[in-house]
């Protein structure tokens, strides 16, 4: 509940995280508490739920949001200071995925584990710290470890309507002729010799076909449509959720229609796979990160060529990040390649 | 279908032409069905990433299916063959294996108990005698394989009987790649095993999991220090790659920090020990 008794939409579903989290502060008053490691992938809400914590114990906590590989320890330095309850944002930007690239991440793990009675509250990504535990053991230095749950699809539609006005939306049926189909004829382009290329294909459309076997002749109603196709490809994530529902509104009508399924058949190259894999894990990496991890075995520019041109990537100055909608599918393809 | 024909030699029926058609149309329709299901499944098999080779386990299965049904219903349905028959068809069967015949019937029943018993799998990698490569294909007669050379192998199924077979992967998509890299006496330990673990935690063709582990192991030798490498490779067919690329990143670390090769005459390969050894 927010200040005056209103419901804080922007942490809905991230309640008995907070209460978790809170429980184990106020432990650590009375001696006991350990440090927390709050995992989730992209789009999750990590961020939110640390911002929320920060806000609750103002006075007891100090908060670092990392948005860029550290490569000068002085960074963390930073807030090794007074106070007893250390948030850390983004922490799986402490190491880098190449040789060479764990020291930082080793000297903190030793601080974490150092007797002072400190406490840490950390976020990772959890594709990042599922490599970390590979090969660094690291949840044996964090005794509390809250994994995030997508919110349910009533949650998701709630997140999403909490910012307009009742009845500011208008959900509108589709036309007929407008509907999904289950069988689709596509092209899809890729780089052939340098040059783009359209393939013809038929693509069968999953979403759809389930959901025709599933509804059991409930009819819905558009909105009640249109959260089902959101909730369907977010798989509850609210960022996902957020990006498809922003992309399909035309503001202030949406229709079922307008949600469409996102991913295409990926069909990457081990080079772009392992690019691809990299910005899952790492959440955004500027080019020379990417250059540096990727050694001079990959031609990167071509790889981050044939990833934006497939829609999966986007850039801002020089910095990638896998487009929300997209991460899904990519995630699914990359665990198939066992690259995540 | 079987003519009783009164000229016939021994009483024996006689297949009358429109059988013998039959029974050649049978045979190649089972042929084609098996390539088409080989093609398709193959095809599906490579989409699916580390189910690749579970999926490639049905073909032997689905191919000793096609064809021993067919057989079946040639003998059954078709020449309707009686007991009497089988009998004299066997004693037939048993002299042809007794005269020639028996390195081919040896290969069959090779093939009926790979397919069975699954020494290995289509996809595997696999070292029979001086051969090594991946499984392609486990034939009524014969298993072909692709050594890392790009040659086409074809191993007759019976070796099973006469030879040990290792399988390097057994099945999964993933298989164990030993790396190795030699250094000279007086190296730093400690940074060259933590820089060889980091290429190999880094090397994009690595698989990690809780019982996929990686094992960094020294040994010293009177000239020179082994420092092995044991870790899995996501896809068997990026064994070659995994090593190469673990070694190769390795190395260039490994010499900025000022840790050296052995002199070259001493290691040569006439002298080194069996890198099979722990």
């Amino acid at each position: 509940m927010g200040k005056d008794g209103e419901v804080d939409f922007s942490i809905i579903g991230l309640e008995n995280e907070i209460e978790q989290i809170q429980s184990n502060i106020d432990d650590l008053e009375n001696g006991k508490g350990g440090s927390i490691a709050i995992i989730a992938e992209q789009f999750a809400g990590k961020t939110t739920l640390i911002n929320k914590v920060c806000s609750m114990n103002k006075n007891r906590v100090e908060m670092i949001s990392l948005s860029s590989v550290v490569k000068d320890e002085k960074k963390l330095q930073e807030i090794e200071e007074q106070k007893q309850i250390k948030i850390i944002d983004n922490c799986h930007f402490l190491y880098r995925h190449k040789i060479g690239g764990f020291d930082i991440i080793e000297r903190f793990l030793k601080t974490v584990t150092s007797p002072e009675n400190k406490q840490y509250i950390t976020t990772w990504n959890i594709h990042s710290w599922n490599f970390l535990e590979n090969t660094h053991e690291i949840s044996k230095y964090f005794p509390v470890q809250i994994k995030l749950q997508g919110l349910t699809q009533e949650q998701a539609r709630q997140l999403i309507l909490s910012e307009y006005e009742e009845g500011e939306i208008q959900f509108i049926e589709d036309p007929t002729e407008n509907k999904e189909k289950m069988i689709n004829f596509v092209i899809d382009n890729t780089i052939f010799l340098n040059k783009e290329i359209g393939i013809p294909h038929l693509k069968i459309n999953y979403r759809q076909i389930k959901s025709k076997l599933s509804r059991k002749k409930i009819i819905l109603t558009p909105e009640e449509n249109i959260f089902e196709n959101i909730y369907s490809i977010s798989k509850g994530n609210p960022g996902i959720s957020k990006a498809i529902w922003e992309q399909s509104l035309v503001y202030p009508q949406i229709k079922p229609g307008d949600i469409k399924e996102p991913c295409q058949d990926m069909e990457l190259d081990n080079d772009e796979s392992f690019i691809l894999s990299i910005l899952v894990s790492m959440q955004n990496a500027s080019r020379s990160d990417i250059i540096e991890i990727a050694g001079d075995e990959i031609d990167i520019e071509r790889a981050l060529q044939v990833l934006s041109k497939k829609n999966i990537i986007s850039s801002e100055r020089e910095h990638y990040t896998i487009k929300p909608e997209i991460l899904k599918c990519a995630t699914n393809f990359l665990r198939r390649s066992r690259l995540v | 279908m079987v003519g009783e024909e009164s000229g016939s030699l021994s009483g024996m029926p006689s297949i009358d032409t429109g059988t013998l058609l039959s029974v050649i149309s049978l045979l190649i329709i089972a042929y084609v069905v098996t390539r088409v299901i080989s093609f398709l499944l193959t095809a599906f098999s490579e989409k699916v990433g580390k189910y690749r080779i579970k999926i490639k386990m049905l073909l032997p299965i689905l191919k000793f299916s096609i064809y021993g049904y067919t057989v079946y219903y040639i003998m059954a349905k078709l020449l309707e063959v009686s007991a009497q028959e089988l009998i004299l068809f066997g004693g037939l069967l048993g002299a042809a294996i007794g005269f020639g015949l028996k390195d081919l019937f040896a290969d069959l029943i090779g093939g009926i108990i790979i397919v069975f018993e699954k020494p290995y799998q289509i996809g595997d990698k696999i070292r029979v005698g001086d051969q090594y490569g991946e499984v392609n294909d486990i034939g009524i007669r014969a298993t072909t394989i692709t050594t890392p050379d790009d040659n086409y192998v074809s191993i007759p199924n019976y070796v099973i009987f006469t030879q040990s077979v290792s399988s390097a992967n057994i099945g999964n998509s993933e298989m164990m790649v030993v790396t190795d890299i030699f250094l000279e006496h007086g190296s730093d330990m400690k940074i060259a095993r933590k820089l060889l673990k980091e290429a190999v935690v880094t090397s994009r063709f690595v698989y990690m999991s809780e019982k996929h582990p990686i094992t960094i192991l020294t040994k010293d030798f009177p000239f020179y220090i082994r420092l092995r490498a044991k870790a899995y490779t996501r896809d068997l067919r990026y064994e070659f790659n995994f090593e190469s690329d673990v070694s190769s990143r390795a190395w260039k670390e490994l010499k900025k920090k000022g840790i050296k090769p052995p002199g070259a005459n001493l290691i040569d390969s006439s002298s080194m020990p069996d890198q099979r050894d722990r």
